[in-house]
């Protein structure tokens, strides 16, 4: 099998001859080819390049086509700051009065910098792979994207006090999402990841979630033109599985603090799960940890049908060592392929 | 009342926990008494999250209630003397360090303040440079610094060791989600705890207090 049929075969919950495991390796490209991350992000050539050599020395099942999140709030006008060793990040939220905001009009994909090269990268990286490796696509949903706009505080308010004006904020939210989700379709990727941390149990309340981001997936995911992986960027979801499941999705990204077990019982083979390793715990961990680790799940997901190992942030810190990488993969290659033991 | 006032907040119902306000009111409840209900229901809703019986979005809002609460009917009241003198001999400086996400400190400061403290917010996004202007110029010792990116919390133990240098007794405590996910990473970066919540830190800080309240007194003793 390769890595496509092999994510295919897991989404599907079908029979398959390893246990897939996806690394969300994106900033890890500038450090192997000695870029910085500002630089590395400036032009789709080394964003291809650092996902080839990435994968070569690796050998995960999915190569990453998108950049960095911080990039939507700037093409919504806001300021970002680059770090050497992290994700560049979102800087002061841009308006607090949510009227204002309603009246910005959405950015034009084909007129900002940082998307234009992310939609060459996942061309290039369509380009090279085929058919063999799936090209990462993503979004951050509608509903979550007003944390960075706003602030996290005045969204919250918002959305206990002013539902009319919240209704009229995810208009244009969901149009300019579904049309960025697809644009990265065309362009070749393979699936789409929609961070969605806003909606976990652990920032809102289920029945909040069902009033509000739970509404908006159901109107934006039937229009994505690729298989959907439901992601909460770490926070856990277990409790809204069930909600999930009612969506036109092929995966969740489950968490850590998420009991696999009962959430594999809950999907039951509806959809697969991703995650949930914690790429913090792996910035110190020694190779025999993670191997440990890595065993302990290998049980809790036996037999590993619908299950795609894989951080559980989306992203692996960069902190987190070629030794610690390749330990991970080497377990893979070598001690995952079923039957499992 | 307090099951009452617990429950108003945690559904998010400004109707009910304003009547409840007005209740305790008009029956003539001191403000200590009405201090103390806030306490110990601010604290429950604490432990519920602590165990994900309920969300931050409700855990933000409760504070939120509250303090628009004090705001309409202590503050201008004969009251608001009383709120002012409380325990301000507590003062804590907080801050946010390098990132913009500004929740985490906003439920730290609100539940700091409702537990008798005086919090001096020092402001988000702050750098190496502009923290160590703090400690100097403010003569800060004890502060609490909130970080949401890992990045920023593995670049703190440059800046607490820098701080360190301006005040070698400064008590610096730790919080946001990448100390949450590894519970060991204030230690390995030098600071002197951390919490799970802004509610966990509170007995830290009162202990923190409290030495240096009995320290103060064999002083006195002394001489």
């Amino acid at each position: 099998m390769n890595s496509m049929e092999r994510i295919f075969a897991a989404v599907q919950c079908h029979d398959l001859d390893r246990i897939p495991f996806i690394l969300n390796l994106t900033h890890h490209g500038a450090k192997i080819l000695n870029l910085s991350i500002k630089e590395y992000y400036s032009k789709s050539e080394y964003m291809i390049e650092g996902q080839k050599r990435l994968w070569k020395q690796y050998r995960d099942d999915a190569v990453i086509g998108i950049s960095y999140f911080a990039a939507e709030f700037k093409a919504w006008g806001g300021k970002i700051k680059f770090f050497s060793d992290g994700p560049p990040n979102s800087m002061r939220p841009i308006l607090s009065n949510p009227n204002s905001i309603i009246s910005i009009e959405p950015p034009q994909i084909d007129e900002i910098p940082e998307f234009i090269e992310t939609l060459k990268t996942i061309k290039g990286l369509h380009e090279y792979f085929g058919d063999s490796v799936p090209v990462v696509g993503g979004i951050l949903s509608p509903f979550s994207f007003p944390i960075m706009r706003m602030g996290f505080n005045k969204y919250i308010e918002l959305l206990y006090q002013d539902l009319s004006t919240f209704e009229d904020l995810m208009k244009k939210n969901i149009k300019y999402a579904i049309d960025w989700a697809n644009r990265q379709i065309e362009a070749g990727a393979t699936m789409i990841i929609y961070f969605d941390p806003m909606s976990s149990p652990f920032i809102i309340p289920k029945s909040k979630f069902i009033e509000t981001g739970y509404q908006i997936a159901k109107e934006i995911l039937p229009k994505i033109k690729a298989p959907i992986v439901y992601h909460f960027a770490s926070s856990r979801c277990q409790e809204v599985l069930p909600e999930l499941l009612q969506l036109p999705i092929s995966g969740v990204g489950i968490s850590k603090q998420d009991k696999i077990k009962e959430s594999l019982k809950i999907v039951d083979k509806k959809v697969a799960l991703v995650g949930n390793l914690s790429g913090i715990h792996l910035v110190h961990a020694t190779p025999a940890q993670v191997i440990k680790e890595l065993k302990a799940l290998m049980s809790l997901i036996s037999p590993g049908k619908g299950f795609i190992v894989s951080d559980h942030h989306g992203e692996i810190p960069y902190f987190v060592s070629d030794e610690i990488l390749s330990t991970i993969s080497h377990f893979f290659h070598h001690s995952a392929k079923y039957p499992l033991n | 009342m307090k099951e009452k006032l617990e429950e108003a907040l945690i559904e998010v119902n400004y109707q009910n926990v304003h009547d409840i306000f007005q209740k305790m009111l008009s029956q003539n409840f001191t403000l200590p008494k009405i201090l103390g209900i806030i306490r110990t229901v601010m604290e429950s809703i604490g432990k519920k999250w602590e165990q994900e019986r309920i969300a931050l979005s409700q855990v933000y809002m409760a504070g939120k209630l509250i303090e628009m609460e004090i705001e309409l009917h202590l503050k201008n009241s004969k009251n608001n003397d009383t709120i002012r003198n409380q325990k301000w001999n507590k003062k804590v400086y907080t801050c946010v360090y390098e990132d913009y996400h500004a929740l985490g400190l906003l439920i730290l400061n609100s539940t700091l303040r409702m537990a008798g403290f005086q919090v001096i917010n020092l402001g988000i996004g702050l750098t190496e440079e502009e923290l160590c202007n703090y400690v100097s110029s403010k003569q800060i010792t004890l502060l609490l610094i909130s970080t949401l990116m890992l990045a920023s919390a593995k670049h703190l133990k440059n800046t607490i060791q820098s701080l360190r240098k301006i005040n070698p007794n400064i008590k610096i405590f730790v919080g946001g989600a990448p100390f949450n996910l590894q519970t060991d990473l204030w230690e390995r970066i030098g600071a002197d705890g951390s919490g799970m919540s802004p509610y966990s830190i509170i007995p830290i800080l009162d202990q923190h207090f409290q030495t240096i309240q009995s320290s103060q007194a064999s002083t006195s003793e002394g001489l």
